[in-house]
């Protein structure tokens, strides 16, 4: 044909309705407004494909003016590597057919179209044309694309999955698993499930499927390789090709988990050690105190019974025995005591340094009374401590300051001052000093600078210290010379200690 | 007056014996080492057929066979016993072990001091308490 032929809305298949809407057809005049205003394309075809009528939409849309289409092939504005596809189609179901191809628009791009085609008979019956509806899906790709980028780049696991299978899955998901993709589409997701945790699983799906909005959850899948996984999955439901499916965001949580669980154990490990480790400090001390006290009533009924029967030698023996056996209920006890700085030791609250300062002058009122001593403190803060222990360390240090004094009146100072994240304190005396030398000797457990006779004492107040400051995230150190007096200086961070 | 003592120590044995010497009421000390023999005694069972109704029970805690709680707890249920005075000298402090022995129903609680004139101190104030100021019961 050669002429334009009229792009017009007659024929005889107009006439021909579908019998089921025979009832609210409109008239006319209305469907010729309904067909001219569609967004969407819409067009009469003869049986070979040939455009008989297309609505303004070609124009709106392609670009196409009615006349360029009129009389022309549709199959020619048509991807040829979709032609095939869409002749088959309409083979297998002439009725009805839908299907998604390529249309040439007028500028010559291709278009992605989805097309409904529905074949018209005429009054006798016979097949005379169809009338096909067409939507410009570019959008609806360009959406899709992105999706399928989004998802074969995602460091996520993602599925989707309907009907109880997995309709999509994306890279990922597949490495998670172990399976290749193609092995997981049609694989149902609760195979992937460990047994123990199916019912749960399946309790989160059906709330999931309620309508409640996204869900998190976590559980574990048995991977191809046959390894257990914890994962956390977040889900959704959506709309998939017109019928609900899940939507599912998945990461593998496993070194997280493992990494609890160790924390678990290790704290668990570390409650039950010091728990043995304080009963067997007191059931040392307790079964060691018991042999001493034979020794040590013994002894003394012995002095005392037989008082003037025995000569001067008999007297001292029995007095050095008596004394060795003091001296040795005294260490048991102090070793306890350092054992209970990790094992009695409470989490840090916040304590008024001021107000302990206040306890220990009065717990030491007999020695500063004594010694004619002069105890100050100034700027002392609220700290994070222990209580106890913070109480026990300023009582060490300052008994010390005036234990250890020279021929002088003790003066003893304790100051504090904020060091950027922790507090500095100095206790500075006017004793005797320590030699540089030992300035780190006089920490360690029962070191002694001083024979029993000069100053008594087992040697293990200043270790006390070290392991109070310390389980507080502190330190501790001393400025000394010999007979130029004492600074001992500790840290106390400020948000609290390590607190073991 | 008949005192039970009940210990497992011989050296605390002892020092008790010495330390009860020294008090005020004359007393017959009767010894038994472990809670079996307590029981057997208290029953007047076996080679304790003859024995005499103690006055008092000083009963250690931690002892072989059968310790004092169980001692404690028999004595108390027994109709026949129930009413003689237990006083509970032991090295435990613990807390746990005050409480369970009042629980018992032990009529009171001593840890024996470390120090000798303190551990004869306390004995001679438990038989001076419970031998001359308080009122025994007279079965």
């Amino acid at each position: 044909m050669t002429s334009p032929l009229p792009n017009e809305l007659t024929g005889p298949y107009l006439h021909v309705v579908p019998p089921a809407a025979a009832a609210i057809v409109p008239a006319t005049d209305d469907l010729r407004l309904i067909v001219e205003t569609c967004p969407d394309l819409m067009c009469v075809t003869e049986m070979d494909g040939t455009f008989r009528y297309v609505n303004p939409a070609f124009k709106a849309v392609l670009g196409h003016e009615p006349a360029d289409l009129t009389g022309k092939l549709s199959l020619d504005f048509i991807h040829p590597d979709d032609v095939p596809g869409l002749i088959a189609a309409v083979a297998a179901n002439p009725e009805e057919t839908s299907i998604e191809f390529r249309f040439r628009n007028a500028a010559g791009e291709w278009v992605d179209v989805e097309m409904n085609r529905k074949l018209m008979r005429d009054a006798q019956g016979e097949p005379a044309g169809a009338v096909v509806t067409s939507r410009d899906i570019t959008e609806r790709r360009k959406a899709d694309q992105r999706f399928r980028l989004l998802a074969d780049h995602s460091p996520v696991g993602i599925y989707i999955a309907q009907d109880g299978r997995f309709v999509f899955v994306n890279p990922q998901f597949a490495r998670y698993t172990g399976y290749a993709e193609e092995q997981l589409l049609g694989m149902k997701p609760l195979d992937l499930v460990l047994p123990e945790d199916r019912d749960y699983v399946r309790e989160n799906a059906v709330q999931m499927l309620k309508g409640a909005r996204s869900f998190e959850y976590e559980y574990r899948i048995v991977n191809r390789a046959g390894e257990t996984r914890w994962i956390m999955e977040s889900v959704i439901s959506i709309d998939f090709h017109g019928r609900r499916a899940a939507l599912g965001n998945y990461i593998d949580i496993t070194d997280r988990k493992r990494a609890e669980e160790l924390q678990q154990r290790t704290l668990a490990e570390l409650a039950r050690s010091n728990e043995e480790l304080g009963q067997f400090a007191y059931v040392a001390s307790h079964d060691l105190q018991e042999p001493l006290r034979m020794v040590a009533s013994f002894t003394q009924l012995l002095s005392r019974r037989y008082k003037g029967k025995l000569d001067d030698d008999a007297d001292e023996f029995i007095r050095y025995a008596v004394d060795g056996v003091t001296r040795m209920q005294n260490l048991i006890n102090d070793l306890l005591a350092y054992s209970r700085v990790g094992t009695r030791g409470k989490p840090p609250e916040p304590t008024d340094c001021a107000y302990i300062f206040e306890r220990v002058l009065a717990n030491l009122t007999t020695a500063v009374q004594e010694s004619g001593a002069t105890v100050t403190a100034e700027g002392l803060p609220t700290v994070m401590a222990d209580p106890t222990q913070l109480e026990q360390l300023f009582q060490n240090l300052i008994g010390n300051a005036i234990k250890y004094r020279g021929e002088r009146a003790p003066v003893v100072s304790v100051t504090a001052a904020d060091d950027g994240g922790r507090w500095h304190f100095i206790v500075r005396d006017n004793g005797i000093g320590i030699d540089q030398e030992y300035r780190d000797r006089i920490f360690v457990i029962f070191q002694r600078l001083h024979g029993k006779e000069e100053y008594e004492g087992t040697g293990i107040g200043l270790a006390i210290c070290k392991k109070i400051v310390e389980r507080h995230g502190g330190h501790i150190w001393v400025e000394s010379d010999k007979g130029k007096g004492s600074a001992f200086h500790f840290t106390i961070p400020r948000e609290g200690g390590s607190g073991q | 007056m008949e005192v039970l003592l009940v210990e497992d120590s011989p050296g605390d044995v002892r020092l008790t014996r010495e330390a009860l010497k020294e008090g005020k009421v004359r007393n017959n000390l009767n010894v038994v080492s472990d809670g079996v023999e307590a029981m057997e005694y208290l029953r007047r069972e076996g080679q304790y057929a003859g024995a005499l109704r103690p006055d008092i029970v000083l009963l250690d805690l931690n002892m072989p066979r059968k310790d004092g709680r169980e001692v404690l707890a028999e004595m108390k249920e027994d109709h026949s016993l129930k009413r003689i005075p237990v006083v509970i000298l032991t090295t435990s402090e613990a807390e746990q072990d005050i409480l369970r022995t009042y629980d018992l129903h032990a009529n009171c609680y001593l840890t024996k001091p470390v120090d000798l004139d303190q551990f004869i101190s306390i004995v001679k104030s438990v038989e001076d308490f419970w031998l001359t100021i308080v009122k025994l019961p007279r079965d």
